[in-house]
């Protein structure tokens, strides 16, 4: 399937969320424009009810730079509900660019914890070697028990170097 | 400015544009024919520069503290006084006093809170500190001896290196910086394709634009990354840990080191923050000119936007360039504090119309929200002031 079509099937999948999209919007793309300013949760709750929504909304939206929608998937770490857990799911296994995938790995880590450990644990079989580093790191951020044998287990099969050592260092920190 | 041997020899290869580029001054070679390493780098002309060893200190023989005295010969228009070592430790500049011995900036009213106390700013980054004058007009260059005096961290057995470097000549209106273009990442983006990509093109323009606004012109040397791209594609930074950066901008060594160099990368990660993307990053504000090899020697660009939002590059460009010369946020994000130049609007914590504790480009309209260095990207062209062009200019990196 080419990447254009599966995102348009990924959107058409999480049209409910969208719904709520709207109002919000301005203000939330605005916390995501810092240059060295990563927007905090804090920020965003200060916005109120609806910001999840925009943040799919914007994660989606192919009118708005790269950078942008890679900020607003990782900002849904803050988010930890089942309807944005499905859309990180679903953005880490075919979003349009490995960019988002890679937010979506991490976001899954910071946001979920020990829940997201067995789809994180899926993706380290991914071809993308950027990939696989950031679902190691999303499984070094979930501090879960369970993530640290996934990474010793896959420290003696994986033959990358970068993937390696981020393995290491995420094993180094928990 | 002097003609290098090695623009000699590249004119000789590129006759259909020696009426142009030979005349006198040094111009980049053509990246997609010949060399594309450190070694074709053309700069300002460094004999411009006064180069001047300030030696080692042991930090743990001072407490972490470094003393000089810098003297600051007759004809310069800018100084920078660099000092510190590799290893992990927070420093800034702690004091400076002029030749006539008033204390033109003592960084612990800074420490206390009181950030107008003085018309000089430091804040506290890595273990390598920038002493840049002036950084206003309201601390002017005069020459002759200036204390400086650093905090590079106590409790620590490093050895701080020191250096000055004096630019000796005149600052206009108008003036020149070289820009080495390094290639890192995307993959797929190196030197020869960029020099021709219409969406590197028009991040170029824009950031030519917005610089343009302070009277600069930007001449490039585009440069493929000889280092370790699995390491350095993907910049990590995690809870003050900037060392992958920091180690990113000690392999500049471009052959000629009166230029500013700009690593563009895959993405710069914020670990902290759950893996957020980091748009730029300099060294400082504001890095060390004109000097190869240190972890301040340069700015990094995450280059996520080069397909999608390729101006969006350029803005980005223009700020943390802005910031490597010298340059501060003229508003922070919540408006607590604003720069030390006395001609670039302040947008209070008031405008904070939705009451979110971030001023956005919009509330800070009319206040900032337009200048290229506000904390957040802004609409259309941003542009930057007087006063912070007339910084700019006077930066030892610059001619």
């Amino acid at each position: 399937m080419s990447n254009p079509l599966r995102a348009a099937l990924v959107g058409l999948l999480w049209l409910p969320a969208l719904s709520y999209a709207g109002p919000l919007r301005d203000d939330v793309l605005e916390l995501l424009n810092g240059y060295e300013d990563a927007p905090t949760a804090t920020d965003f709750a200060k916005l109120g009810d609806g910001v999840s929504a925009e943040l799919m909304e914007i994660a989606d939206d192919h009118g708005v730079a790269s950078s942008r929608r890679s900020r607003a998937i990782s900002a849904l770490q803050h988010y930890p509900q089942p309807t944005v857990r499905g859309f990180l799911e679903s953005h880490l296994d075919q979003a349009d660019k490995g960019i988002l995938r890679r937010k979506a790995a991490m976001a899954l880590g910071a946001g979920f914890g020990a829940e997201a450990v067995p789809k994180l644990t899926g993706a380290l079989d991914d071809d993308d070697t950027l990939v696989r580093v950031a679902v190691v790191q999303a499984l070094g951020m979930t501090q879960a028990p369970e993530a640290r044998e996934v990474l010793e287990a896959r420290l003696e099969n994986e033959q990358v170097e970068s993937v390696r050592t981020a393995i290491a260092k995420a094993l180094e920190a928990k | 400015m002097s003609l290098s041997a090695r623009t000699l020899a590249a004119c000789s290869l590129w006759i259909p544009a020696m009426l142009f580029a030979c005349s006198g001054d040094d111009e980049p070679v053509d990246p997609c024919d010949g060399e594309t390493d450190w070694s074709v780098v053309v700069g300002a002309d460094e004999e411009e520069l006064q180069r001047e060893d300030l030696g080692n200190v042991n930090l743990s023989d001072t407490g972490g503290y470094v003393d000089l005295t810098v003297d600051v010969p007759s004809g310069a228009v800018s100084t920078a006084v660099h000092c510190g070592f590799d290893e992990d430790a927070l420093g800034a500049v702690w004091a400076l006093t002029d030749p006539d011995g008033t204390v033109v900036y003592d960084g612990q009213a800074a420490f206390d809170g009181d950030f107008d106390a003085y018309a000089y700013r430091s804040d506290f980054t890595d273990a390598r500190s920038t002493a840049l004058i002036p950084i206003s007009k309201d601390v002017p260059l005069a020459s002759g001896s200036w204390d400086v005096q650093f905090f590079l961290g106590a409790g620590n057995g490093g050895k701080a290196s020191c250096e000055a470097v004096h630019r000796i000549d005149e600052a206009g209106t108008e003036a020149t910086v070289f820009v080495n273009l390094v290639f890192v990442g995307p993959e797929g983006l190196d030197a020869c394709g960029a020099s021709t990509d219409d969406g590197f093109q028009s991040a170029l323009e824009q950031f030519e634009s917005e610089w343009a606004s302070a009277g600069l012109t930007p001449v490039y040397n585009y440069l493929d990354f000889q280092g370790d791209k699995g390491k350095y594609g993907v910049i990590e930074i995690d809870e003050g840990d900037y060392s992958e950066f920091n180690d990113l901008l000690r392999t500049a060594a471009p052959a000629n080191a009166r230029t500013v160099t700009f690593f563009f990368v895959e993405e710069i990660v914020d670990l902290a923050s759950g893996g957020t993307t980091v748009l730029g990053l300099s060294a400082g504000p504001p890095g060390v000119p004109a000097t190869n090899g240190t972890s301040k020697s340069g700015l990094v660009i995450s280059a996520v936007d080069f397909d999608s939002a390729p101006t969006d590059i350029g803005k980005i460009m223009a700020h943390e360039g802005g910031h490597f010369l010298g340059l501060f946020h003229t508003t922070e994000k919540d408006g607590s504090r604003h720069d030390i130049l006395g001609d670039t609007p302040e947008c209070p914590p008031s405008a904070d119309a939705n009451d979110g504790g971030s001023l956005s480009v919009s509330e800070c309209a009319g206040k900032g929200g337009e200048n290229a260095m506000f904390w957040t990207l802004t609409e259309g062209k941003a542009t930057f002031s007087n006063d912070q062009g007339w910084v700019l200019r006077r930066n030892p990196a610059v001619d």
